[in-house]
């Protein structure tokens, strides 16, 4: 995983924000997660958040394949 | 007569939904005259996954837990198989993984080494949940989309159906409910949907089925 | 194909929940796929910029 840039982290951000508060994630071997706690991991750019970034941008550019069949 | 071994640690939120979420897998092989043996909580740990699966045939095995591209995790996330090591032990088992990444390079290691198929994710296994369930994980309307189908797959095996048949079961569920979160608008859990049936993997004999 | 074509392309056949999904953020303001539908339907000078970022990010 490559450093995030800023417009990445910023898109990533964005689009974390429509998590409800009241849900948590759980990321497999990295643990449980609030939409709060995602959000600062990816604005650090730490492991988590590289994932959570990586993740986000995979599933957007699924999309040009069309996600749904 | 068919044995599973079952694993459920319970020491994080995550593995308190696995652990509860797999509880009617048990009832259903008892059902079917599967002997189980349940190696929950803190019993989940290598020693004694290590004796059990040294000593019994134990047909099908089922890990629940955390781990890594090489591991399968158990109480603590202490390893209980670890590719190189011990993976031997899954020798002519049909085995089941919801071990984050497992089947990434646990699962090819643990076919090379005899084990019939290994079905799991071949990276982060994700659910969305919510905290306030906590004490009633069954009753989480957001955490079935993902764990329903997680079972679905054992359901399908104790059941007779083959691996493939099983596999084929599980993401067809994991589509149609990606399907519902995107009607109710709930964009989150249908992109994490997407994310666990596109690494949801099976490695070997698709073909086998419980004898 | 042109990077509009591309992106009609894709925004024709998307779930419409997804629609409402931010996709770049441009000049400090987030954009969904609805609201970079307007700006490449009206052929804005924006677009060109939209357009050009979303296919260096891969989403187009």
């Amino acid at each position: 995983m490559s450093n995030l840039s800023e417009d990445i982290k910023e898109l990533v951000i964005f689009r974390l924000e429509s998590l409800h508060s009241n849900k948590k994630i759980s990321i497999g071997s990295h643990g449980e997660f609030s939409k709060e706690e995602l959000i600062e991991h990816v604005r650090k750019g730490d492991d988590i958040g590289k994932k959570i970034a990586d993740i986000e941008m995979e599933f957007l550019r699924a999309l040009k394949e069309g996600i749904v069949s | 007569m068919t044995e599973l071994l079952i694993t459920r640690p319970e020491h994080d939120d995550t593995t308190h939904y696995l652990s509860n979420w797999s509880k009617e897998i048990i009832d259903i092989a008892e059902n079917k005259n599967i002997k189980v043996f349940d190696i929950n909580r803190e019993k989940a740990i290598k020693k004694n996954v290590e004796l059990r699966l040294n000593k019994m045939s134990c047909d099908l095995t089922f890990f629940n837990g955390h781990g890594d591209f090489n591991v399968i995790g158990g109480h603590n996330n202490e390893p209980l198989i670890i590719g190189g090591e011990n993976e031997g032990l899954l020798k002519s088992k049909i085995v089941y993984a919801i071990s984050c990444k497992s089947a990434k390079e646990l699962g090819p290691k643990s076919v090379k080494a005899g084990a019939i198929s290994y079905t799991g994710f071949d990276d982060d296994f994700i659910f969305v949940y919510e905290p306030e369930k906590i004490s009633r994980p069954l009753n989480d309307n957001t955490a079935k989309l993902f764990l329903e189908p997680s079972q679905l797959f054992m359901k399908s095996l104790i059941k007779g159906n083959s691996v493939r048949e099983g596999v084929d079961k599980t993401k067809k569920l994991l589509a149609d409910n990606f399907l519902k979160a995107l009607n109710d608008n709930d964009r989150d859990s249908a992109k994490y949907l997407w994310w666990d049936l596109k690494h949801f993997v099976s490695h070997g004999d698709v073909d086998a089925k419980l004898q | 194909m042109t990077l509009k074509d591309k992106f009609l392309n894709i925004y024709a056949n998307l779930p419409l929940a997804l629609r409402k999904e931010t996709i770049i953020v441009s000049d400090k303001e987030p954009l969904t796929w609805n609201a970079v539908y307007v700006e490449v339907f009206n052929n804005t000078k924006k677009s060109e910029k939209i357009l050009k970022r979303l296919e260096e990010l891969r989403i187009i």
